[in-house]
């Protein structure tokens, strides 16, 4: 990521919109809503949260930030404390709906993140093969993954924060993902690259 | 090569572009199969404000819809009559959607000495309601606005459900 590049706008927009909310000015509020909700809604989602579970948890997550816009220590780390409640809540329902102890987000069994998706009428076969390949993978990888292809200029350290993984690792986990999904779809003979 | 010492050394090169196009492809699958929500960001919004005024929000009692007759010479294209109710307090909305495509707000509420603020989704203006409990804001611009209700004797302000203009 080079420093000042565009890489760090949703990050900055945050910062930006929280900063001039706690001084009264609440604009840039909007323009922040609409940007990183659906990142938020795809954190939610790759929790392996319903549709409607997951609109809850990131309403929650935004309100939460209303409530705690003077508590929040930087303003800096805003887009990083909005994934991070997002992806703490999503777990947190997850758990209650699944009954199911859990002491990590990882250590929760492999769920689907995504019923509807699958009932979906699958229109482009080689989209088909690639779905099924990508929910083969990890629920990390398949959080990791869904976080970097959303984000055009992912802000790496939001994502460490929000997914408690070290800066450093991030890259070498995407290579790891990405190196297991190619190794898949090559052996499968369904795959055709388009 | 094991798979494995395949997946390693996979795994340790750069992005190249078949690891583009497969995020890119994986992007717009979610964004196909498992969109947001419609109006999702719209709700998240009124509830941040509902969250940061510390308001009650008032119930939808009423709604009617005007239609002006096509070729009368009416000011308007329609109009809605909106009520809406939170405990003892009440109010009356008039949405007047004139020729030029901006929405003209009429409203009473029957107590005197109210502040009355209209949010629309970048700005916001407040007129206090005159003697007779009424307001007016006009040329407010297309979209989805609340009015917000401020009261005074530390009541909580309250505020309407999403009115479209």
């Amino acid at each position: 990521m080079t420093p000042g590049a565009p890489a760090k706008d949703l990050a900055v927009l945050a910062a930006d919109a929280l900063s001039a909310h706690r001084l009264g000015d609440s604009r840039a509020m909007g323009e922040m809503v609409t940007r990183i909700t659906p990142l938020l809604w795809r954190v939610a989602r790759a929790q392996g949260l319903d549709p409607q579970a997951a609109e809850d948890v990131v309403q929650t997550a935004w309100v939460r930030l209303v409530e705690s816009a003077d508590a929040i220590a930087s303003p800096q780390a805003t887009l990083s404390w909005l994934l991070v409640t997002t992806r703490r809540e999503a777990w947190n329902v997850s758990r209650k709906t699944r009954h199911v102890v859990a002491t990590s987000p990882e250590d929760l069994p492999e769920a689907d993140p995504a019923p509807a998706v699958e009932e979906a009428v699958v229109a482009e076969a080689g989209n088909a093969v690639l779905w099924r390949h990508v929910r083969d993978l990890s629920r990390t990888c398949q959080q990791l993954l869904a976080v970097l292809a959303q984000a055009a200029k992912p802000d790496y350290r939001a994502i460490s924060e929000a997914f408690g993984m070290p800066i450093g690792s991030i890259g070498p986990t995407r290579g790891r993902c990405l190196a297991k999904l190619r190794l898949s779809l090559e052996a499968d003979p369904e795959w055709v690259r388009s | 090569m094991t798979s494995s010492s395949r997946e390693d050394q996979l795994a340790m090169e750069p992005m190249d572009a078949l690891d583009e196009e497969l995020l890119a492809r994986i992007h717009h699958l979610h964004l196909t199969r498992d969109p947001m929500p419609d109006g999702l960001v719209d709700r998240i919004s009124f509830a941040m404000t509902v969250a940061a005024l510390e308001a009650d929000v008032a119930q939808t009692v009423a709604e009617s819809g005007l239609t002006a007759a096509g070729a009368r010479s009416t000011s308007y294209d329609r109009a809605t009559r909106v009520t809406f109710a939170h405990g003892d307090f009440s109010a009356m909305v008039t949405i007047d959607i004139g020729r030029d495509g901006s929405g003209d707000v009429h409203g009473w509420i029957p107590e005197p000495g109210i502040d009355v603020e209209l949010r629309e989704r970048s700005r916001a203006q407040t007129v206090p309601a005159d003697g007779d409990g009424r307001f007016h804001f006009s040329g407010v611009e297309r979209g989805l606005v609340h009015l917000v209700f401020h009261r005074h004797g530390g009541h909580r302000p309250i505020i309407t459900p999403t009115l479209e203009i």
